[in-house]
């Protein structure tokens, strides 16, 4: 603040002068500069003049008798505020939330461990290789739980099972070229390429449940997806979830309280 | 009966003791509320609570100046009824123009009854420098009611508003530089004995 030439330094030094605030070294000191500057001396009689008006200002005397009754003290009991409790249990849940999720990001090994279950899962549902080896290959379409072709998903989840498939297939059914240039055979070779071994091969059906719908991947299967979620889901879950209904319940108590008031 | 004697009498639950501080201080609390308020019925809401906060909080009083302690009661009471009036605005009794402004209201140089001009001038004023306290700062305001209205020292301001010296220092300063900015205009209509120009000084 730096009007009128004079600073606030000086301003504030003026005040503590006029109210005698000053030591007497500092009082010494502002004394030379207030006889060198007339703007200072200026300032100075103006400070005093207001300062008189403020002092002469009437006396408002109470307007009424301001004497207790033992009614008007008498300690009400008041509810206790539990407001701040709630705010602050929401603030911490949610910071505890942020914790789990840094050290779930930081640790991600560590808890990525567990996501491996549902994998071995997959592949068990798919077929055990080895019993696969044995039975015709039957490829599942329409799988709901994975969100697939189900053909897409059996071949890529069990290679083994594609390589044994790719084996067992008779000259002209061989695999891709190494080059990884995919030959599209002439329409009309297509029925010879399929030999009577890979004729067994059939769509979402067994030979022997002709006719039969496979419901492998069935409601049983989802629900034990959803439960075996990771125990660190679960509590990211549960504080997401406390965080919120506890700050509904503080914000609740909040507007409540404003209105009594 | 001393201050003292009543005080601990009050403590015992004597209610005529505690009530004859009150008669005591009452002018003091309402005046000092009443400038830092500047309207009279925030300055008796403020007043009614600032007593029933002593007479609640008189198990904590710990000695030393009764009428520093009271002081900041009121300064608090006064600060609670600030925001109180700022949460819940109260209507203005000024008339509106028809475009629905408020209309200009120099209430403090509006005045009727028949005085004396030397009687007139001060009510003026008076109005005039009111007008400006309530334009400043809350916690300028304070201070400066305080200091320069009410005639405390620091020290007292100091425990009231629960700052250090150095803060009653610079806000007392900002407080009456923002007062005299304000009234500058106002000094040039009055009277030429009450104004202050650059030639007085000479």
């Amino acid at each position: 603040m730096k009007r009128c030439g004079i600073s606030f330094k000086d301003m504030s030094r003026l005040s503590a002068y006029i109210d005698g605030y000053l030591f007497e070294e500092e009082r010494d000191k502002f004394e030379a500069h207030l006889a060198g500057s007339k703007e200072l001396q200026l300032a100075l009689i103006r400070q005093k003049r207001l300062k008189a008006a403020l002092r002469a200002l009437p006396v408002k005397p109470a307007p009424r008798n301001f004497s207790l009754s033992p009614e008007m003290v008498v300690q009400r009991k008041t509810k206790p505020n539990l407001m701040p409790v709630f705010r602050f249990a929401s603030a911490a849940a949610a910071l505890l939330l942020v914790a789990v999720f840094a050290g779930e990001l930081l640790l991600g090994s560590l808890f990525s461990a567990p996501k491996a279950s549902p994998m071995v899962s997959e592949a068990n549902f798919s077929g055990d290789a080895a019993v696969a080896a044995d039975e015709p290959m039957i490829i599942f379409w329409n799988n709901p739980a994975e969100g697939k072709a189900g053909g897409e998903e059996a071949m890529g989840v069990s290679d083994g099972q594609a390589e044994t498939m790719i084996e067992a297939a008779p000259e002209g059914v061989g695999p891709a070229p190494a080059s990884g240039e995919r030959t599209i055979p002439e329409e009309e070779e297509l029925p010879s390429a399929v030999s009577p071994e890979a004729e067994s091969l059939i769509l979402g059906l067994r030979p022997d449940e002709g006719g039969e719908v496979i419901s492998q991947s069935g409601s049983q299967d989802v629900s034990s997806k959803v439960i075996d979620l990771p125990p660190i889901r679960w509590i990211e879950i549960g504080l997401g979830v406390l965080a919120l209904g506890l700050g509904i319940t503080a914000i609740v108590l909040r507007s409540k309280q404003r209105k009594t008031r | 009966m001393d201050e003292q004697a009543l005080i601990q009498a009050a403590l015992q639950g004597d209610m005529d003791a505690f009530n004859r501080l009150v008669l005591a201080f009452q002018d003091m609390v309402y005046n000092t509320a009443y400038r830092v308020m500047g309207e009279p019925g925030a300055a008796e809401d403020a007043t009614q609570e600032a007593f029933i906060s002593v007479y609640k909080k008189l198990h904590t009083y710990r000695g030393g100046s009764f009428k520093a302690w009271v002081l900041r009661i009121v300064t608090n009471a006064c600060y609670d009824e600030l925001r109180r009036r700022q949460r819940r605005p109260v209507t203005p009794l000024e008339p509106e123009l028809d475009d629905g402004e408020l209309m200009e209201s120099a209430k403090w140089m509006v005045d009727d009854a028949p005085l004396p001009e030397d009687v007139l001038v001060k009510a003026e004023l008076d109005q005039a420098i009111q007008h400006c306290i309530d334009a400043l700062e809350e916690k300028f305001r304070v201070v400066l009611v305080l200091v320069d209205v009410a005639g405390e020292d620091y020290e007292t301001a100091s425990f009231a508003i629960q700052r250090p010296l150095g803060t009653v220092k610079s806000r007392l300063a900002r407080a009456r530089k923002k007062l005299q900015d304000c009234l500058q205009g106002f000094w040039e209509l009055l009277p030429p004995r009450y104004r202050l120009s650059d030639e007085d000084s000479a």
